[in-house]
């Protein structure tokens, strides 16, 4: 009895009885299409976070004060270009950039876009993984010389002026101090936040040097310092190393805090992880339903076909015979609806992810693991009938009517 | 061919035990066309279960085609029954669903006949029963006649031993029935042993040797006079 031969056979007792096949299905095609699409919708979000990872800038620790000790905050308490320059020295670190960051606008003629203005120095675009895809970014001697210089995104540069080749035009500032000229020098590859445009109101970051920024607003101090690590296992100890040294210098305690966003990511993503595995595990409940439907169905089965399984067994079908013909059966019922399955899951998660904007992620091994599953189910709940009809004694059997 | 020695069948239910084959001793030549007769409850029907290897006998030695059929598994029973046993029952028992060739093809599939193989040799076995031209038919488009005989047809494929026939007429008109009849004894002609159940005697009467059951034993066996003397005497 070869493999073909089972599955034409199953098909030909499926085909006999199509309404019955279909409601039976059902059960697997629901289960199958809620596992797939609970763990596509999980599989972005986790996706969602890695990217927004990316774009924020990996290996990144941020340095601030103790706002919850704000109160006891005292001028010497903050932080300056000594404390930069010391932190600079710890080994391990890739970049340094002292934090200084305002909401803003831009004009042009007559048309203003709402911006985040972030004041740089020229290692901020290797701690915020800033693409640039024209002109340069912010250099020393735009630090130095606090020069006018501005660096903005391609969409921007799309709102402001209509296209992206806008190296050497000036857009005008709203500072609090009244309208600044900046020179555009450098346009940045923009990539979309991944939670759409619901961060900071949609406003793009655009990058102007730091001192000059401050100097305008007569600052001299931070509230933070933005490190790009060089060895991710190393950001905790150095982390402590920068504490200690802040402190030192500050003859303080307790006033700052380090923040890894990586770590905080790792926790949601976490948090996630384990939302989307018992939420798989309810969908996984209704595919045991659909499992003890095909087992049902594939009783009625074996008891509507009695006869039949005697006639076999009397010229000559062995126990395995009848045995993996009814596996044929219920697997193939099992596999057929979990393709269905997938395909309705792999909808729902597109229309799912349509709704919370992001995209759904389904992976091949992912398929293959739910197509799996649901051959499981079905030979999982097919093996007691199967193993009931080769068991049939065929006396009895040919003798049932 | 067939030889049985003192073999007994008791069924067990509870306490109750009803015994339904009393040291029946009986031999079988090759080639001969034996039938049983024997009211119903005579034991007729357990021997013939356990001559198709279908049921094995509580005590007692049966021996088919110098195979002790003892001890043996439920597998090995089945390929008994698929290499030495051809079944033709009273209601034929065709699959349903499935063309009269699948269904001849049927018992060569559990010998792991070829399928191109399979498809030549049933569709000879069919030729053979008359039903050449009705090989793609479904049982339910079959008459009674044509159904049995392609349930003749199935039993001989795998050109087994013995033949065993359960009231092979019995859901038949007697038209049918005498053609079916025909195709056993033309089977028997060519050497095929044809074991008949009936409780008909004009059927049983058509075979060579009829052996009576009554109450689990065996109250008569004889040579048949009448097809003896036809055999004889062809005029």
């Amino acid at each position: 009895m070869n493999f073909l031969e089972n599955i034409r056979l199953a098909l030909s007792s499926i085909k006999a009885s199509k309404m019955r096949t279909f409601l039976t299905m059902l059960g697997i095609i629901i289960g199958i299409a809620a596992v797939v699409t609970i763990s596509a919708i999980g599989n972005g979000g986790k996706y969602q976070i890695q990217k927004s990872l990316e774009q924020f800038g990996t290996n990144r620790l941020m340095v601030y004060m103790n706002w919850n000790d704000q109160k006891s905050f005292s001028s010497r308490d903050y932080l300056t270009d000594r404390d930069v320059e010391a932190i600079r020295n710890i080994k391990g670190i890739e970049a340094i950039s002292p934090i200084y960051e305002d909401y803003s606008s831009l004009r042009i003629l007559d048309k203003t876009i709402d911006v985040i203005l972030i004041g740089s120095n020229s290692e901020t675009d290797v701690i915020n993984n800033v693409e640039m895809i024209s002109g340069r970014f912010i250099s020393q001697q735009d630090v130095d010389n606090h020069n006018y210089s501005i660096v903005i995104s391609q969409k921007e540069a799309k709102e402001l002026f209509g296209q992206q080749d806008v190296l050497g035009e000036k857009v005008t500032m709203n500072s609090y101090v009244g309208p600044v000229d900046f020179t555009i020098v450098g346009v940045y590859h923009h990539e979309d936040s991944p939670f759409g445009g619901n961060v900071n109101g949609g406003r793009g970051q655009i990058y102007v040097p730091i001192k000059t920024i401050m100097r305008l607003y007569n600052q001299t101090t931070y509230y933070g310092i933005n490190l790009k690590i060089e060895d991710r296992n190393e950001m905790d100890a150095i982390g402590q190393q920068v504490l200690a040294l802040l402190n030192r210098l500050h003859n303080s305690q307790d006033k700052y805090m380090t923040f890894n966003l990586e770590e905080a990511m790792e926790t949601v993503n976490g948090v996630i992880s384990t939302i989307t595995m018992v939420l798989a595990m309810i969908a996984g409940i209704a595919l045991l339903v659909g499992g003890i439907g095909i087992m049902n169905i594939m009783l009625v089965t074996v008891t509507e076909r009695i006869r039949e399984i005697g006639v076999k067994k009397a010229i000559g079908a062995k126990r395995q015979v009848i045995l993996l013909q009814f596996l044929t059966e219920s697997a193939l019922i099992s596999l057929v609806g979990g393709i269905v399955g997938i395909v309705l899951g792999f909808a729902f998660a597109s229309l799912a992810s349509a709704l919370l904007k992001m995209p759904p992620q389904i992976s091949i091994a992912e398929v293959l693991l739910a197509a799996g599953l649901a051959i499981f189910v079905g030979i999982l709940f097919g093996v007691y009938p199967a193993s009931r009809a080769s068991k049939l004694d065929p006396i009895e059997a040919l003798r049932y009517e | 061919m067939i030889e049985i020695k003192n073999l007994s069948k008791i069924y067990k239910t509870g306490n109750i035990s009803v015994t339904a084959l009393k040291n029946v001793t009986l031999k079988i030549e090759k080639g001969e066309f034996v039938g049983i007769m024997g009211p119903s409850g005579s034991g007729k029907s357990t021997f013939m279960n356990i001559i198709g290897c279908l049921d094995r006998p509580t005590s007692g030695l049966y021996v088919l085609d110098d195979k002790t059929i003892e001890n043996m598994s439920d597998n090995e029973l089945a390929e008994v029954r698929n290499n030495k046993i051809g079944f033709v029952f009273q209601s034929f028992n065709l699959l349903p669903r499935t063309s009269a060739l699948k269904n001849v093809e049927l018992p060569m599939v559990y010998a792991k006949v070829s399928a191109k193989e399979r498809r030549s040799r049933a569709l000879e076995a069919l030729d053979w029963v008359g039903l050449g031209d009705r090989t793609h038919h479904n049982p339910n488009e079959l008459s009674g006649g044509q159904k049995q005989r392609v349930a003749i047809a199935r039993s001989l494929v795998n050109q087994p031993a013995i033949i065993l026939a359960d009231e092979p007429t019995g859901n038949l008109d007697t038209k049918s029935g005498e053609e079916v009849m025909e195709i056993f004894k033309k089977l028997n002609k060519d050497g095929v042993t044809i074991i008949l159940v009936t409780h008909e005697r004009d059927i049983a009467e058509q075979s060579k040797r009829i052996v009576t059951f009554r109450d689990g034993e065996i109250i008569s066996d004889e040579l048949n006079d009448r097809e003896a003397k036809l055999k004889s005497d062809p005029a």
